[in-house]
Order: C-alpha cells, then structure tokens, then sequence
C-alpha cells in the first residue's frame, strides 16, 4: 500500500460498510486528527453558495466544480492523509493531481525558485507565511489552495501563475464513487478538487477522515 | 500569532530574501540578516515544541496561545531573543558557544538599530559577521532538517560554503599550527624531564577525570590531556536501588594539556586536532542527596530546612549592638 501512495499520490482501500469499519480502517494506518466540531468521520454533502459557510469551498463555488487544493493547507502542517468514503454512488468525481506531475512540468528556472515561493495564509485565526514546498517529518511536501493563500514574493508569483497553467492542461484522476469505496489520499504528496454535482445536489455523501502519521 | 516551526521557518526566508535583495556592505543587509536570524532560531526551538517560545505566566495564557488553544481577547508573549538563543545552545548539540557569541552579536546590532538613532550595522562591516553568521543558520537549519539551500536558495548557498570552507580551513590552520609549535617546543625538552612531563599530566588528567573532564591523548606531545565541555541535549536517569545514576551528554569545548602545555578552545578547533569525541558525564548520587532528602533523626538538618523554609521573627528583639 506504502509503495502504492508513493507512487500515485492516492491508493484504493477497498470496500467499506459502515463509519466503525472506516474508523478501524483509518487507526491501522493513522492517527484520526478530529474535525473542528469533534467527529472522526466528517460527512460531506454539497451546499449551494447560499446556504454554506461562506469561508469553504462550498460558500465560493456552491455546486460548480472545486478547484484542486490541499486540505487544511490553512494549518502551518496540514494533515498527512485523507480518507475518503462513498457510502452512496455518486456521478461527481473526486478528481486527483499529483504533485508529481506539476514538478515534472517546471522549468529549471521555476525548479530552482519552487523552495522560495512564499505566500501568506489567511485563515480565520490569523495570517501567517507559509511555503509552497516545505519539509516536515523528514518529508517534503507541497501545499496550495486558491482561496486562502496569496503569493508574497516575486517567486511565489511565478509559481502560482505556472501551476494554474499547468493545472488546466493535465488530465487529472477522476476517482468515480460506487457504494463502498474508500481511498487513502496523500495530501502532502496531490491536490485534489470536485467536479462541478449536477442533479444530486441532495444525494450526493461522501465520509472523510483526516489521518496524520502515527 | 504563529510560533509553529514552518511559519516562522518560512518568514525567516523572506527576510533572507529581502537582504540579499540588498548591497552586501548596506546597513538593510545587516538589518534583514538580523531579524530572518531571530526567526530562524524560534523556528529552530519549535521544532523541538512551540510551547517553549512562550513566555511563562500565571494562567498558562501563553502556553494555550503556542497550542493554538489561546483567546483571541487575550494577550500573547513570546520568550525575548536571548532566552531564544541560550535554549539554542541548550536544545542544539551543535549550537555551540560561539554561535552563541556570533548570533548575539549580530542581534545586539539589531537592537541598537531599531532601539537607537545610531547606524548600528554602518559600524559593524558585513565581514566582521558573516562567516559567523553563516555557521549559526547552517546549524539552526540542519538541526530542524533544512538546509542552507531550502533557507537561502541555491546561489546563497554556495556563497555561504565557500564562506564556511574557508573558515573551516582557517580554523583547521590555525590548530594545525598551534599543535605543530607545542609538539616542537615539547620534543626540544630533555627525555627525563619530557617523561616526567608526561606522568605529572597523567595524574593531573586522572584526577580531573573524577571532576567531570575527559581523558584525551594530546595530538602534540601524546601525553594524556583532558577535554571539557558544555552540556547539551537531556539527562539520562538511571534510578537503581541505592543509588541513582545521572547522565548528561557533553559537547567537548576546551582542551588542556598539562605536559606541552597546548590549549584549545572551541568545538571547530577540538574537530579540527580530532579530540571532539562527545562523551557523557556521569554522576551518581544517594537518593538522599538526588532528592535532597532529610532523615528523620537528623533534627538540626530539619530545623535548619525549617528556617530556610520560614524565616524566624527576631522575637527577642536583641542583638550585639
């Protein structure tokens, strides 16, 4: 599985049948880090502009298509893993970009510059520095999200208008939910969004654990 | 506020570039170096914890504020930039007391220019600091798993090896030198009294042994020396039956051999004369005098404890005046 997500960015766990079971999957590989409001499993359903909060994707994009971004890219270490469930088929993917993929695309120019784009993260606590590339737990990583990071410098400029020319040439990995399937996704490692949800706006589920390395 | 390690990791870089952005010899350059060394010294303490850049008080306001935990109503107070660099010299194996020395240095400057309307860094040459300066990031950075090159960027990076190769090399000479005239003046001594020399050496090392010194051999003169340090990193605790055993890792620092008389200070020259071995001191105490504990009979040790504890009143109101 390890070699798998290294080299995907993302790697199938199989069929799950219920929150205990993707739980007791989720501890086997991580430690679940709680959602704001104390769950381990956090339920995503689609929200119009209107009705969601207006700091979320959702209060920017409603049902139209998520751009790609990191989870919690507003923390200074955003969380390592994400665990996504279907418990309900759905017809709006999760599209996944990895990294991998991006970098292989800059220039030696942008390469040597990548470590020096620096942006300011605003996030409801407070705004703070944060790089695009960074290294924790001995890993490097990279980080971006549209909405709350901001380039600072000349570097983070470049990189930005790069990996959004980038991001809408390459053909990203639509992950197509049927009942039951979980993935693990390596959110240090790939960006990943939603495609725009038509006509199950009310029907749509998706279960999502944050995971960190144990 | 943020004291988590990469904000403050990645702020230090922007200051960086803002310096180098500027003419070597300009006081901004100085400046700029100044505060992105500031920063990468916090960040360098919270990687071991966050917790430790905040600045102790009565209802933890702090401490909840470094674990994000904190009221937005309420006041934050990080620990001042000299605390900062001694928890450095604490945390930091390799933060050794001239980087302690250099890093200061540089932050008095700082603190001159923005505390001042003196021109803190036109009075300070850039060359004056920067090898030292280099040598303090280059530990800070690889201590929290950067590097000079994900601090600076590629091209400072290589300006800042050719910078510590060359002081590296100077120190490497200059020891090389001073072991190269002991071992000269030692060997022009006579045999009888090179041997007694040696043996007087040999006692005295073997005596400073049980004070917490290390036996070395001498790269002069081959006597037996001694090294001394600095302590760094955490105790070991070993509590055995009747006895408890405390050891605490050292980072060699200074030199002395009694027979040629050579002497050594810092950790780069000890490198350099290859007697840099870390060691460990051990200490091993009574749990009576670990716990600085009282026995039960010893009534005036606990009535001396007693008064310590509660000063008497000069009830009498007498004295020999």
């Amino acid at each position: 599985m390890l070699e798998s997500i290294e080299l995907n960015g993302w790697v199938e766990l199989g069929k799950v049948n219920s929150d205990r079971e993707l739980k007791y999957l989720a501890k086997s590989i991580g430690s679940i880090e709680r959602h704001p409001n104390g769950e381990e499993v956090y339920t995503l359903r689609p929200k119009s502009k209107l009705t969601a909060n207006r700091n979320s994707f959702s209060g920017h994009y409603g049902l139209d298509a998520f751009p790609f971004h990191t989870d919690t890219a507003y923390k200074a270490k955003p969380v390592r893993f994400i665990i996504l469930h279907a418990p309900v088929e759905s017809s709006s993917p999760t599209r996944i970009l990895p990294f991998k993929k991006i970098i292989e695309q800059l220039s030696t120019y942008e390469l040597s510059i990548l470590s020096r784009a620096i942006f300011i993260l605003n996030n409801k606590q407070s705004k703070y520095y944060t790089s695009f590339e960074f290294r924790e737990d001995g890993k490097v990583g990279y980080k971006y999200d549209p909405i709350c990071m901001k380039p600072v410098n000349n570097q983070a400029e470049t990189i930005q208008r790069k990996v959004h020319q980038i991001m809408s040439i390459i053909e990203p990995i639509d992950i197509f939910w049927f009942k039951g399937r979980t993935v693990l996704i390596d959110n240090w490692a790939t960006l990943h969004g939603r495609a725009s949800v038509i006509n199950e706006s009310n029907s749509r589920v998706l279960k999502r654990i944050y995971l960190n390395q144990k | 506020m943020s004291w988590e390690r990469e904000p403050l990791f990645t702020k230090s870089k922007l200051y960086f570039d803002k310096a180098y952005g500027e003419e070597r010899e300009s006081p901004f350059f100085g400046l700029y170096c100044a505060l992105g060394l500031e920063l990468l010294a916090r960040s360098a303490i919270s990687f071991v914890s966050p917790t430790l850049l905040a600045e102790p008080d009565k209802d933890h306001q702090n401490l909840l504020h470094a674990l994000n935990l904190g009221s937005a109503k309420s006041q934050r107070k990080s620990i001042g930039v000299v605390q900062v660099l001694s928890l450095c010299q604490r945390l930091i194996p390799d933060f050794n007391e001239s980087n302690f020395k250099a890093a200061k240095a540089i932050i008095n400057r700082r603190n001159e220019e923005v505390h001042s309307g003196s021109a803190a860094f036109e009075e300070y040459p850039t060359q004056q600091w920067i090898a030292g300066f280099y040598e303090c990031c280059q530990v800070l950075a690889v201590f929290q798993e950067e590097t000079l090159e994900t601090l600076f960027g590629k091209d400072i990076q290589g300006e800042a090896q050719i910078i510590l190769e060359e002081l590296k090399d100077e120190v490497i000479g200059k020891t090389k030198t001073a072991i190269a005239a002991h071992k000269r003046v030692f060997e022009g001594k006579s045999k009888e009294s090179q041997t007694e020399l040696k043996e007087n050496a040999q006692k005295e090392s073997d005596r400073l042994a049980y004070r917490g010194y290390h036996r070395v051999i001498c790269p002069a003169c081959k006597s037996t020396a001694t090294v001394f340090g600095e302590p760094y990193g955490r105790q070991i605790v070993e509590n055995n039956e009747d006895e408890i055993i405390v050891k605490q890792p050292i980072l060699p620092t200074k030199f002395a051999c009694l027979a040629c008389e050579l002497k050594l200070t810092g950790y780069s020259s000890l490198k350099a004369a290859d007697v840099a071995d870390h060691f460990t001191r051990r200490n091993n105490y009574t749990p009576e005098e670990y716990y600085n504990l009282i026995h039960p009979e010893d009534e005036d040790s606990i009535t001396e404890r007693y008064n310590e504890l509660h000063p008497p009143e000069d009830l009498w109101g007498w004295n020999n005046d």
